[in-house]
């Protein structure tokens, strides 16, 4: 599978895609931490592939590598310098590494920040939200995954959910955020 | 906890979807200097927002950690060949709770969740047993959720209308939703009154599963007793 076939079958969220690259990538970005940036605990390797890969797969969703000349697997290190870079300020604020102050020839890698940026919401108003949308049931979860999850304008969700028009599918929007919340406050 | 009010959602979101008029915006943000209490049902309903976009990410990483957990246990070719049941109850618990991220995460077939959301094994509500053997022993894999085993025994009585009816439900269940539909209808010529209003409520999920949505109104619409709120529930979904 070529590049732009595997980005466009990952911005589609092709599970067997996603899943088989994230797979094949994690062995050597994992080797490629530990040697070079002496992290050894293995749970802080997967840690940060899985935050690294995290960004490499909204940014696909999000359009931000339309043009991306290098191949995924070095866009993917590129992340990964900023995320251990990251890492690094918060669990050793006292520590220089000389190796983490290269630059990256990968512009679209300082948007990672961008992805963690909703971060400020607690833990457990986060895990209650995840809740909450596993047990909403439908028509709700997928209106609610397509205009917050999918930016879909309100008539694009009207055709793909049936409803007459944006008018009918906005007011059983608001019913879905209100079943929400009524399901986060139990 | 989220403390706004339902009767302020569509109007927040028209203030933050910036669909309100000039004047509309003047009286909205006035009242939010204004009234502290209402400023307040504002943040949270932000936060609450915010909180839907960021469980993407919380969810996307929840899946990962399934991949991850399904290296983790996958058996190592290098040991001696002996399935340990810890190992098997190991890779059962995170194969199950991949499925449930997977079909969260990434999209499940819209009907399949319809109908998934909706269907919930009648009880077995048989009390009287010994008749027959292949019933009782198809009723003791339905309860078990062994829907495969219950068919094959609950099937050798087709003229058995409550071998028939589980038969039926059985192959809901499994998603089989042409062969559930069939004894269903069969089911409905036989004027049976003790199971008419779930019979009618899973022949309109079965017909939803075979995007046969026209019928499944019809059949929902019909739904009388305990299932009518739940089948007009579903009819306002379906349209």
């Amino acid at each position: 599978m070529d590049k732009n076939t595997t980005i466009a079958s990952i911005k589609n969220q092709d599970e067997r895609v996603v899943q088989r690259i994230y797979k094949e990538f994690k062995p050597k970005f994992e080797n490629w931490i530990r040697g070079r940036y002496k992290i050894s605990n293995a749970e802080d390797c997967s840690e940060i592939y899985q935050r690294s890969f995290t960004v490499l797969f909204f940014n696909i969703k999000k359009d931000k590598l339309v043009d991306l000349e290098a191949s995924l697997e070095t866009y993917l290190y590129g992340i990964g310098k900023m995320i251990i870079r990251e890492w690094w300020r918060d669990k050793s604020p006292q520590k220089e590494m000389d190796s983490l102050n290269e630059n990256t020839d990968l512009e679209n890698v300082s948007l990672f920040s961008e992805v963690f940026e909703k971060s400020a919401i607690d833990e457990a108003t986060s895990d209650k939200l995840i809740q909450a949308l596993e047990e909403i049931g439908e028509p709700c979860k997928t209106i609610i995954k397509l205009f917050y999850w999918e930016r879909n304008s309100m008539e694009a969700i009207a055709i793909k959910t049936g409803y007459k028009n944006d008018a009918s599918a906005k007011k059983k929007k608001y019913l879905c955020l209100a079943k929400l919340r009524e399901l986060m406050n139990r | 906890m989220m403390n706004f009010s339902e009767e302020n959602i569509a109007l927040f979101d028209a203030y933050l979807r910036n669909e309100m008029t000039d004047l509309e915006k003047l009286a909205f943000e006035k009242k939010l200097s204004t009234t502290p209490h209402f400023k307040k049902e504002f943040d949270e309903f932000k936060t609450f927002e915010k909180a839907i976009e960021y469980a993407e990410i919380k969810s996307f990483q929840k899946q990962l950690k399934t991949w991850d957990n399904s290296i983790v246990h996958q058996p190592n070719s290098n040991r001696p060949k002996v399935i340990r049941l810890r190992i098997i109850s190991a890779v059962a618990a995170v194969a199950i709770i991949a499925l449930i991220s997977s079909t969260f995460f990434f999209n499940a077939s819209d009907k399949e969740s319809l109908v998934a959301d909706n269907f919930q094994p009648y009880d077995n509500i048989i009390t009287v047993r010994g008749e027959q053997a292949d019933i009782d022993m198809g009723l003791h894999f339905y309860d078990l959720q062994e829907y495969s085993k219950a068919i094959e025994q609950l099937e050798k009585h087709p003229n058995n209308l409550s071998a028939l009816f589980y038969a039926a439900e059985s192959h809901l269940a499994l998603k089989n939703y042409k062969e559930a539909a069939e004894k269903y209808e069969l089911l409905l010529t036989q004027k049976n009154s003790l199971f008419d209003e779930i019979i009618r409520f899973h022949l309109g999920l079965a017909y939803i599963g075979m995007d046969k949505n026209d019928q499944a109104i019809e059949m929902l619409n019909s739904v009388k007793g305990d299932f009518k709120s739940q089948a007009a529930e579903l009819i306002d979904d379906l349209r």
